[in-house]
């Protein structure tokens, strides 16, 4: 299950930094998420070769946005839950809650049925005492730390990781 | 988009080159397969000698100083030496076929692989509706933009940040690869992603993915079933320390092989490209390269250079841009690989087959072939330098791209040969090989503009009927051509026998000369017009003259305007003055000649050296007044045309007078007897003579004539500017259908009179071939060259066994009688000898004259002393005289011996033979 809220969790938050940033790459979002999922070093890495034979030759490189937003959503992600255990002795991270409260709100909206379910089985007790509401200012400040620190990483300009940390926070705080 | 030469596309030659390049895999494949496996190229190599010594066909260079053979007993030491090899060879035919059919099983298997193998390697995706139907929906379009029947399969890469693309698949399956940066540009920048996309549609559309995949997985398959096993195969007998000689030789040429073919390689995927690029500015109707290639305009790439890259440089490919056309001009490096691939081609495949015992007439039909394929690579390369003359600017220096076309094939034939696996021989080619490469380019130049004049003709063709059948004759007479006379230049190596053969029979033939000591011109006469190289080659060569003759037939045919009313007058004038000519000659003969003196051989050889230069000198006044009358119009095929007319004329009149001239006073030469006997075989041989002669005095009057006329118009431009420049005779050009049926006439008859049947001269006036009688008197002679490379092989292929044995029982016998042992243990040792000695004899002597003498005499006297020996004791009779004999034999024999032992030893030290 924890593996489940990962991954969505790191698709749909990147998948609104795409939408709001860079909409022009949506069309391989889907790809890009799952090559992601399933090796994420060897997409960030990229690939080198650009002289294969019946090629168009071009080596202009793009500066994709898509790999950078699931890199940091997952790092957002995974300092999250792993600060979950200390703030749940102090009675709970209410960030993560709240995430994953609106998750599965929202598959509770989409219909699905197995997802309609979900509430039931994933953790009740947890879910039932999360609030939601807007992130605190020092929440929020967590996960720009932990947003920038992941985005400098990977390379990224310093426009680019402003643009980049501003609508991951944004999007945790959308309500859709 | 590509020209179209008289409404027939233009193939650009790359399919050619990557079919090339297979047939190139697959023969080194052969060879490596059939040298290396199983036994191992030692154990080749021993079995080749021996059946060089057993048929006494010792390959390379002729054994010294053994004088020349007829050809019938070459031929048949040759088929010996084949048969012999034959009988060795199945479990190596069975082993290459073996192996070859797991390299092309093994590279279909990889074609067919491909696709899946880099979907699941690079992850790609497939692009869905669903993820974007405004970009389907475009991508559709874009597929119906570029013609092609099923649209491929889009993928996209989402690992690839590039704004690139790539066509592959294989049979009917075709894939397009959309990076992840690339499909950014379809919102960004619709321009780049629309022209990335259109190009690789134009790389399905081209039919480029199965044919480059295809050839790219043989390529692979020769690697790991050829290249690695032999790379292993060298090192395992390296570290085994096998005194193996040709490893060395082996090894460099594979690595130049190797990287040879991944530059060809990749210089075709390159030229690819540019197709590609171009068939995007077609669909575009725009040659801007912001549209058709937006991303690469400013873009530079230092890094890898262009050779060791699949794409040409971005500057390169804009540049294309503006004239497509210019993709199928010829060049140089294009046929220097064709070059080098067919040579290569021709000797890994003459390899096996002489392995493998193969006739020797097969040889001559392989070279043939080989010699066709250059003359139509050549053609190939004139007819699009055409194409390009009649599509793009006014102005192409073809002369340039023929010169440098030719240049490149015939570098490439050199560079081939000696790369080739199959000779090992030295690196650098000698002087010989190179005058006749020089040779072979200056006969492909003349071919090649022949053909590109020709093509020009044709372009101007509007009749389907006629451009059909003009392409055919063209074809035929490059086939025909190259077929005859390229044969020559297959090995280059093998050609430094050559000059010293025809020097030999030259002389022979200058000989006649001065037996018949008539004039003092006899001599110079019988070598020009009994030239060796044209009586070996050209006379008999049916496919030659017929070649020759469609040299002027055709772009006579093709004329829109042709003016044999006036050449026709000329020739027949040539043949009248010919006449004249001859009718003196006999006169002055019979003047000055008894007839006893005159029917000799030498004095028909003579007369016929006298008729056959006046002849040459009719056609060449002929030719030259041809190209100075018809200056710049056409003269060339006028004056070749008016030359065979001469030539069939007069070769009909020499047929005639040997016929029934003996029944007229003035024209008996040699004979009396009415009437005289001769056959269609002489018509065909002179004509044929004729034929090649004349062709050349043609040209050379051609020259001759155009050069005087050129002088003339200088001269009359600035002595006299209103001189009158109607050719006198030239006439009104008539659109000529008269012109053309006389011209076909003429070629008619003359394929005819030399498609007479070859039997033997049955003339009794002309019996005497001068060149067959060269060749008898001349096998006479000895010849002194150095070569002693089948001396070694005799020693390697069993000769150096029996020599030791002899030497081993020799030393036995003699210990035996010196040291005063029992008489019956030395009868043993002399019977051993005997036994020995005998069975010497069975095996083939040393292949040269001094060697087999010497071996001769030694086993000789070595025989006579065992038997002496056993005689005596057998009867009773062994006393002191019977003994001193026995000793006088041994030591003369023992004395032969080490003469050998000597000779050998200086010649290879203990290489060869360890007794040294």
């Amino acid at each position: 299950m924890g593996e489940d809220e990962r991954r969505e969790f790191t698709v749909t938050t990147a998948r609104r930094v795409v939408e709001s940033l860079a909409p022009e790459e949506l069309p391989a979002f889907a790809a890009t998420s799952e090559a992601f999922l399933r090796d994420p070093e060897r997409l960030l890495a990229g690939r080198r070769c650009g002289d294969e034979a019946l090629g168009s030759g071009i080596d202009t490189v793009v500066a994709l946005l898509s790999p950078a937003a699931l890199a940091v959503a997952a790092a957002v992600y995974d300092q999250l839950v792993d600060r979950a255990g200390d703030a749940v002795v102090r009675g709970g991270d209410r960030v993560l809650s709240r995430l994953r409260a609106r998750f599965r709100r929202r598959s509770a909206v989409e219909g699905d049925e197995d997802s309609a379910t979900e509430p039931e089985t994933a953790e009740p007790e947890t879910a039932g005492s999360l609030t939601t509401g807007p992130l605190t200012d020092e929440q929020r400040e967590r996960v720009r730390e932990v947003a920038e620190a992941r985005a400098r990483a990977l390379g990224l300009t310093e426009d680019r990781v402003r643009l980049l940390v501003g609508a991951i926070v944004d999007s945790l705080d959308r309500e859709d | 988009m590509r020209p179209a030469v008289a409404g027939l596309r233009t193939p650009s030659g790359t399919t050619v080159h990557f079919a090339s390049l297979m047939a190139l895999t697959f023969a080194i494949a052969a060879t490596i397969h059939w040298v290396m496996m199983p036994s191992g190229p030692a154990a080749w190599t021993r079995e080749a000698e021996r059946c060089q010594v057993r048929s006494g066909s010792y390959l390379g260079r002729p054994p010294e100083p053994r004088p020349p053979e007829p050809r019938p007993e070459v031929i048949q030491r040759y088929d010996d030496f084949a048969g012999c090899l034959a009988d060795r060879v199945s479990d190596r035919v069975l082993w290459t076929a073996f192996a070859l059919s797991a390299m092309f099983a093994l590279a279909v298997l990889l074609y067919r692989l491909q696709p899946w193998w880099r979907i699941r390697r690079q992850r790609l995706v497939e692009l869905r509706s669903a993820d974007d139907p405004e970009l389907t929906a475009y991508l559709r379009s874009l597929v119906v933009q570029a013609g092609l029947p099923r649209a491929p399969v889009f993928l996209v890469d989402p690992l690839n940040p590039r704004a690139g693309g790539l066509a592959f698949g294989h049979g009917h399956r075709r894939y397009v690869r959309l990076d992840a940066g690339l499909l950014t540009l379809f919102r960004t920048d619709p321009t780049s992603f629309r022209a990335v996309v259109l190009h690789e549609l134009a790389h399905v559309r081209d039919r480029d993915v199965p044919i480059t995949y295809f050839a790219l997985a043989v390529w692979r398959s020769f690697l790991i079933t050829a290249l690695v096993p032999m790379v292993v195969g060298l090192l395992w007998l390296s570290w085994q320390d096998v005194p193996f000689r040709s490893s060395p030789g082996i090894s460099w040429r594979t690595a130049c092989l190797v990287l040879l073919v991944y530059l060809f390689r990749n210089a075709l995927l390159r030229i690819r490209e540019y197709h590609a690029d171009a068939r995007v500015s077609a669909w575009l109707g725009s040659a801007d390269p912001r549209l058709c290639l937006p991303a690469l305009p400013g873009t530079v790439t230092r890094w890898p250079p262009v050779w060791l890259r699949r794409h040409p440089r971005p500057a390169s490919r804009v540049a294309a841009l503006a004239e497509p056309v210019a993709l199928l001009r010829p060049g140089f490096g294009e046929c220097l690989a064709a070059g080098i691939v067919l040579q290569l081609c021709y000797v890994h495949t003459a390899t096996p087959l002489l392995a493998a015992g193969t006739p020797f007439h097969v040889f001559r039909l392989l070279s043939g072939g080989w010699g066709a394929f250059v003359t139509l690579l050549v053609g190939f390369a004139a007819a699009r330098g055409a194409a390009v003359t009649a599509v793009g600017r006014r102005r192409t220096p073809v002369a340039r791209w023929l010169l440098r076309s030719c240049f490149g094939l015939g570098t490439g034939t050199l560079l081939g040969e000696r790369l080739s696996l199959s000779g090992l021989g030295d690196p650098l080619p000698g002087a010989v090989a190179l005058v006749a490469i020089g040779v072979l380019i200056g006969q492909l130049v003349l071919l090649s503009w022949w053909v590109h004049r020709c093509s020009r003709l044709l372009h101007r063709t509007r009749l389907a009927r006629v451009r059909v059948i003009g392409w055919f004759a063209i074809g035929t007479a490059v086939s025909l051509l190259g077929w005859s006379c390229s044969p020559l230049w297959s090995s280059p190596t093998n050609l430094d026998r050559v000059p010293s053969h025809l020097g030999r029979v030259g002389a022979s033939i200058a000989d006649f000369g001065d037996e018949a000591a008539w004039t003092g011109l006899d001599h110079a006469l019988l070598l020009v017009t009994w030239n060796p190289v044209v009586m070996e080659f050209a006379a008999q060569n049916l496919a030659l003259c017929t070649g020759l003759v469609l040299l002027w037939v055709v772009p006579l045919l093709l004329a829109h305007r042709t003016r044999i009313r006036f050449a026709l007058p000329v020739g027949l004038l040539g043949a009248a003055a010919w006449l004249v000519f001859d009718l003196a000659v006999k006169a002055a003969m019979r003047e000055t000649i008894p007839l006893s003196e005159r029917a000799t051989d030498a004095f028909r050889a003579v007369l016929t050296a006298w008729e056959f230069s006046g002849l040459l000198l009719a056609q060449f006044l002929v030719g030259a007044a041809v190209a100075a009358v018809l200056f710049r119009r056409a003269g060339l095929a006028h004056a070749l045309f008016a030359v065979a007319t001469t030539g069939l004329t007069v070769s009909g009149m020499i047929w005639a007078f040997a016929r029934l001239g003996t029944c007229v006073p003035p024209l008996q030469a040699m004979a009396t007897r009415c009437p005289g006997v001769t056959s269609g075989e002489y018509a065909a041989t002179v004509l044929g003579v004729v034929t090649v002669e004349g062709t050349v005095a043609a040209v050379v009057g051609y020259l001759f004539g155009t050069t005087v006329r050129r002088v003339l118009r200088r001269w009359s431009r600035t002595r006299a500017p209103k001189i009158v420049r109607t050719p006198v005779g030239a006439g009104t050009p008539k659109p000529g259908r008269a012109g053309r049926l006389v011209a076909a006439v003429v070629a008619t008859a003359s394929v005819a009179v030399l498609a007479l049947p070859n039997s033997p001269f049955e003339t009794d006036e002309e019996s005497s071939d001068p060149v067959a009688e060269a060749e008898r008197t001349g096998s006479n002679g000895t010849e002194a060259e150095s070569g002693t490379a089948s001396g070694r092989v005799w020693l390697r292929g069993g000769g150096v066994g029996h020599f030791r044995a002899v030497s081993s029982a020799t030393f036995e016998f003699a210990e035996d009688i010196s040291s005063n042992a029992e008489v019956r243990e030395v009868r043993g040792s002399a019977v051993r000898l005997s036994e020995v000695v005998t069975e010497a004899r069975e095996f083939p002597e040393p292949p040269d004259s001094r060697r087999a003498e010497l071996w001769d005499e030694m086993l000789g006297a070595l025989d006579d002393s065992a038997r002496r020996f056993v005689d005596a004791f057998d009867t009773g009779t062994l006393d002191w005289e019977a003994l001193r004999g026995v000793v006088e034999s041994l030591e003369r024999g023992v004395r032969r011996f080490e003469e050998l032992l000597d000779l050998w030893c200086g010649e290879y030290g203990d290489r060869v033979l360890a007794a040294c």
